[in-house]
């Protein structure tokens, strides 16, 4: 317990370093408050300053880097599509700032000691756009909408584990479970945890609308009105939300968001500074970065998430087949000049697929760079003369100036990259690791925040069926560890087995981390109230316009 | 003159369906399978397998083919496999935003590319003409986008008198379509406008040293009539031919104005299709852009009949 | 004195292309009579086209450059036609002097009618309506001698063989019945059967309205059928001015008597046709002297060195040669 507590604090002052170092002022801690009732003292004291401030009306427009579907069993990029969690649906739990689980529709829960089963008690007073009551009736009906494998819901193998939800009474149900699985509450903030109401599910068996679910099915604090197909999402207040502002009236302050899909960052950059945007969701490229932050009446501020980036490397194929190359590679990087050339400084270094913030995280050791000692073992692995190999890279963020870096920086090492990008479909589909076609060479990720429970987020990296595990690697040991982890409820055993698979997984080095870059957003002066969670969710429920 | 154009509209059926079977193949041709690409993060192979019988794409390549145009010959071009939008509204959403850009574009650069290119020819080898040709030869040099982002930097960042991007529709909102409107036609005519002072100015040149202008002149007819009445008439008809050309490669061209001022048009759509390998959607368009093409080499072909009577109306030349 | 109708004093024009400027017309003098048949003889590149189309200036100045001299009309020093004004230039052509051009197929505008491009030139120069103008087109086009020339109105030059554009030409270039007609090879470009048909209509025409002509040709023979009297040119230079009769019967110039021979006979068999040793000088780099002694067959000593002037030597025979004017006893400027 102690030293959950003592992480707890220290990630807690990590956070709010962090959120001090962006620049931040008041505002950035009221929307904590006013977004979850679990928000900590350090929060509310914002909130008394702004709460004369608030302006309720007004449309926010903000960017969004690519398509998004509307439909949240449809999802591709389990974080990267999270911006209809900000608008349309509302989780179960969320996780704040620090890393934690939080309650919101679901507002406890108790787990049995075999972890079979698990109560939760819902919100009351929470009602779906259609107009009808968020009760126990209507989230089993969901559920067992979600649990039917003809639904093939894309988070079905997350909550594949549950066998069926009951209604214990009014507001309360019961997920029985198949065996125990840990991390079931912190999927809990993803899509599965979005409560769906039976009518919109029923329109839906029936007509396919895609939209049905944003127009009539959600709970959240917007409503779509207008979809147009990869171009823009326009949403209106929902005058029944079920939170409350500070002025003691519901949330939202604002009468709506758009979306505006933009692609390139530049455009997006004159966009914002031309006044056709409030905000842009992301920006990461240094050049767009330090335009915005010399403009004026700009904020960029970088957000508690983190995109962690990491090469992985083909191990079904030569060179990296053999553990000495992959060892070579880990010296090959110069993970601080990237720090200090791609996230200008503004990185922080991990040595595994992790983030210190989080409760599983495992300290290690940073490798300095070291061509002369990469070099050495790439001769005794067989490349005395260096080698040639591939490095694949999405053509979006960051990732090409990344792998350019890579690549001058393993030259030395004695490896010859040569540098191949391609769009984000192909890119993800080639090195699935369900295609037995995947060429050899490296990939690069950036894992956009580490998910909050470590089974997830081992298995999206190294799970034997997860279309990420782009290196094959599949170790008998570390997989059984990944089946006890993801039953394992108490936090310190669980530390114990992930200590264990940090350790085989830096044994046999199967990836290769780089750092864990900050990510950012651009925010006009009087947008206000727009909160990022870390479950990758960018949440306008507190949001206000300051004009 | 009809059967002429009958026979013209009714090749359009072969040539698309040859189109569309290259479509077809190359987009199969790309690396990256659509079933991988829609599932979220992690799937076993089974669900992989669904997902790639939901959608087809387990038959053979002819098989999936013949499905596609057996929709299409039944009025049904299919639905987005990413969004579930019908393409049919996909496309009818989207046409009219690149037709107008088009258009207007198209407008733009003849209104200012003609005159300027007989001034060219008339003031040929005078400073004039060598600053309106460097000025040309400039405009084609730079590239749409950038062309585009300077504008916009101009007119909305630091002037505030135009928006920066987005599109209203003209029926609901005529002086905001053109609002939006005017940066990106401004942006995509230029090129266009070079080109054509540059065809203007050599047709015209071209022309100017026939023996007819000679004879014209012998007659005593007056310099302005004998440009605008003997000449222009002749030259245009290369002219046209350049213009239709470029229409062409406008929509392909497109794509990339309509993402620098985000207008929600079927350049744009079709590549964004392309990346998330949406089938249905690529083909669907796909085929549009063809039927558009050809009709518009028809009205070209129609116009050439009007203009030179040289093309008799049986379609072939004296 | 028969009446003057052009006169051409002193006319010397160049060219001027990228800085450099080259002379083409050396001091050009003659006459046109009115009512006569007046020819102009010359190979390619002797200037004899350059001059018909001074007459008009067709040629577009620049890159034409008038280096000197004048060409009054009916010989009036007030109306100098090189110092026209457009607007007098434009009321000039076609209602004065007319031209017809070698290549009728592509002489006439391929996207207007003919009939159209008649009338115009008829709209152009007289105060009538467009249904008048049509309707002496129409007849102009039956003068010429085509068929149907109701229908042929509405054609297009494209549906109308090379013989009928010609005519059509001839339509064109008469419609407003100009003082002279300037046909300048109006035959080279057709068979030889339509070329008679062509010079036959062009002298009945000339018969009936007491026109004046002249013939630009390098065709003796065209020359010798139509022409009065002729003009040989060489190297941007009059060389010779005779009767036709007196021209073919007893040329007075070397280069004349070369053209003469050079014409093949009907009559006489040869086996090697006769041709003028050497080519027609370049004229960015005319010879010093006369500007045919290097390809003279009598050139003298003072042929080289010493240009002779154009000396009448008998009754409207006038020539530039000093072999000439010594064999007539009046060479000037020895």
């Amino acid at each position: 317990m102690k030293k959950k507590l003592a992480v707890f604090m220290a990630s807690l002052m990590l956070a709010l370093s962090l959120t001090a170092c962006g620049g931040s002022s008041a505002e950035s801690s009221s929307q904590a408050g006013a977004a979850s009732q679990a928000s900590s003292a350090a929060s509310s004291e914002g909130t008394a300053e702004t709460t004369g401030g608030i302006k309720r009306g007004g449309v926010l427009v903000t960017s969004r880097v690519g398509v998004t579907p509307l439909n949240p069993i449809k999802y591709i990029a389990m974080q990267g599509d999270k911006i209809i969690e900000g608008l349309f649906f509302d989780s179960l739990v969320n996780i704040n700032e620090n890393m934690e689980v939080e309650p919101f529709l679901a507002e406890s829960w108790t787990i049995s000691d075999d972890g079979l089963t698990i109560d939760m008690k819902l919100k009351e007073g929470v009602h779906y756009f259609d107009g009808t009551e968020m009760t126990a009736e209507t989230v089993k009906y969901c559920w067992d909408w979600y649990l039917d494998p003809n639904t093939a819901a894309n988070f079905y193998t997350l909550i594949s584990d549950v066998t069926s939800v009951d209604v214990v009474d009014d507001y309360t149900i019961r997920f029985n479970f198949s065996q125990p699985n840990a991390g079931f509450i912190e999927t809990l903030s993803y899509q599965a945890g979005y409560v769906l109401s039976p009518a919109s599910i029923d329109k839906y068996k029936e007509t396919g609308d895609e939209e049905v679910f944003a127009r009539e099915g959600g709970t959240g604090a917007f409503i779509l009105t207008e979809n147009v197909d990869g171009v823009s999402v326009t949403a209106e207040k929902n005058p029944n939300y079920h939170v409350m502002g500070e002025d003691g009236q519901p949330l939202p302050y604002l009468d709506g968001v758009r979306v505006n899909i933009i692609g390139d960052e530049a455009v997006a950059a004159s966009n914002l500074m031309s006044g056709d945007l409030d905000m842009i969701d992301v920006v990461t490229q240094p050049a767009v970065v330090t335009q915005l932050q010399a403009a004026e009446g700009i904020d960029v501020r970088i957000n508690a998430p983190r995109e962690i980036f990491f090469l992985y490397m083909n191990m079904e194929q030569e060179p990296f087949d053999d553990p000495l190359v992959r060892q070579a590679m880990c010296y090959a990087v110069n993970r601080e000049e990237l720090n200090q050339v791609v996230s200008m400084g503004e990185g922080i270094q991990t040595p595994w697929v992790t983030l210190p913030t989080q409760w599983y995280y495992t300290d290690g050791e940073i490798i300095e760079y070291n061509p002369e000692k990469a070099k050495e073992l790439l001769a005794e692995a067989g490349y005395p003369d260096g080698v040639d190999v591939e490095l694949h890279y999405g053509t979006f963020g960051v990732l090409q100036q990344e792998c350019e870096l890579v690549q001058a920086q393993a030259a030395e090492a004695g490896f010859n990259i040569s540098l191949v990008g391609m769009d984000g479909a192909t890119l993800k589909s080639t090195w699935a690791l369900q295609n037995p076609d995947a060429p050899a060479g490296m990939r690069i990720q950036n894992n956009i925040v580490p998910k909050s429970d470590p089974y997830t987020q081992m298995e999206y990296v190294f799970g034997e069926n997860a279309i990420q595990n782009c290196s094959r690697w599949i170790d008998p040991e570390y997989q059984e560890l990944l089946l006890q982890v993801k039953q394992t409820f108490d936090h310190d055993e669980a530390q114990v087995l992930l200590d264990r698979m940090q350790e085989i997984g830096l044994e046999q080095m199967p990836i290769v981390v780089l750092q864990a870059g900050p990510r950012r957003s651009a925010l006009a002066d009087h947008t206000m109230g727009v909160y990022f969670d870390c479950d990758a969710s960018m949440n306008f429920r507190a949001a206000w316009l300051n004009k | 003159m009809a059967t002429q154009i009958v026979k013209k509209l009714l090749s359009i059926i072969p040539l698309v369906l040859i189109i569309s079977i290259i479509m077809f193949a190359l987009i199969n041709m790309l690396p990256g399978d659509a079933a991988l690409a829609l599932l979220g993060d992690s799937g076993t192979l089974e669900q992989v397998e669904q997902m790639r019988e939901e959608l087809g794409l387990n038959d053979s390549m002819p098989a999936q083919y013949w499905n596609w145009l057996k929709g299409v010959l039944q009025g049904d071009l299919g639905d987005s496999m990413f969004t579930g939008q019908p393409v049919i509204d996909r496309i009818t959403e989207r046409m009219p935003v690149t037709f107008e850009l088009i258009l207007l574009s198209v407008v733009f650069a003849t209104i200012i590319g003609v005159p300027l290119g007989i001034v060219c020819a008339v003031k040929r080898n005078h400073m004039s003409d060598y600053i309106l040709s460097a000025v040309s030869m400039v405009g084609v040099a730079m590239p749409a986008f950038w062309v585009g982002m300077l504008l916009i930097i101009l007119f909305s960042t630091k002037l505030h008198l135009l928006p920066a991007s987005g599109y209203v529709p003209f029926f609901e909102d005529p002086l905001g379509n053109l609002k939006t409107m005017v940066l990106p036609v401004f942006a995509t005519g230029i090129a266009l406008t070079a080109t054509i002072v540059r065809q203007t100015r050599s047709a015209m040149l071209d022309v100017l040293g026939q023996d007819y202008m000679m004879t014209a002149k012998s007659k005593g007819v007056k310099y302005r009539v004998q440009l605008f009445r003997h000449a222009l008439k002749n030259a245009l008809i290369p002219v046209i031919t350049a213009i239709s050309m470029q229409i062409a490669g406008m929509i392909g061209g497109s794509v990339v104005i309509e993402t620098v001022f985000l207008l929600p048009g079927m350049g744009k759509s079709m590549v964004d299709a392309i990346f998330q390998r949406d089938y249905p959607i690529v083909m669907g368009e796909a085929l549009v852009i063809a039927v558009f093409i050809i009709l518009l080499n028809t009205l070209v072909d129609v116009i050439y009949i009007f203009i030179d009577p040289r093309i008799s109306h049986s379609g072939k030349r004296k | 004195m028969k009446d003057i109708l052009i006169q051409v004093k002193n006319l010397s024009t160049a060219f001027r292309e990228e800085g450099r400027v080259t002379q083409i017309l050396y001091d050009v003098n003659f006459n046109i009579y009115k009512g006569e048949v007046l020819g102009i003889v010359g190979e390619s590149g002797s200037g004899k086209s350059v001059t018909s189309k001074t007459l008009m200036r067709l040629i577009p100045e620049p890159p034409a450059q008038i280096l000197g001299g004048e060409v009054l009309f009916e010989g009036d020093p007030n109306q100098n036609v090189l110092k026209y004004t457009e607007n007098q230039m434009c009321s000039f052509r076609g209602e004065k002097v007319a031209m017809i051009f070698q290549e009728p197929m592509t002489s006439l505008n391929p996207v207007l009618t003919c009939g159209y491009q008649i009338s115009e030139a008829l709209l152009l120069h007289q105060k009538i309506t467009k249904a008048e103008a049509k309707r002496r087109a129409i007849h102009m086009l039956k003068m010429v001698g085509i068929q149907s020339p109701e229908s042929r109105y509405n054609c297009y030059p494209h549906e109308l063989s090379g013989g009928m554009r010609q005519r059509v030409m001839i339509a064109m270039a008469l419609c407003c019945s100009p003082e002279l007609l300037i046909a300048d090879e109006p035959t080279t470009a057709l068979d030889p059967t339509i070329q008679a048909q062509i010079l036959e209509l062009i002298g009945d025409l000339q018969k009936k309205n007491g026109m004046t002509v002249m013939y630009i040709t390098h065709d003796l023979g065209v020359v010798a059928e139509t022409c009065q009297r002729a003009i040989v040119m060489y190297a941007g230079r009059i060389m010779e001015v005779a009767k036709v009769t007196d021209l073919f019967r007893s040329p007075a110039h070397p280069y004349t008597e070369g053209l003469m021979k050079a014409m093949p006979k009907l009559h006489e068999k040869c086996d090697r046709l006769y041709n003028i040793e050497g080519n027609v000088p370049n004229f960015a780099q005319m010879p010093q002297g006369c500007a045919f002694h290097d390809r003279c067959p009598d050139c003298m000593e003072i042929c080289k060195t010493q240009q002779p002037q154009l000396v009448e030597i008998g009754e409207e025979h006038q020539v530039r040669c000093w072999k000439a004017q010594q064999a007539a006893g009046c060479a000037q400027g020895v």
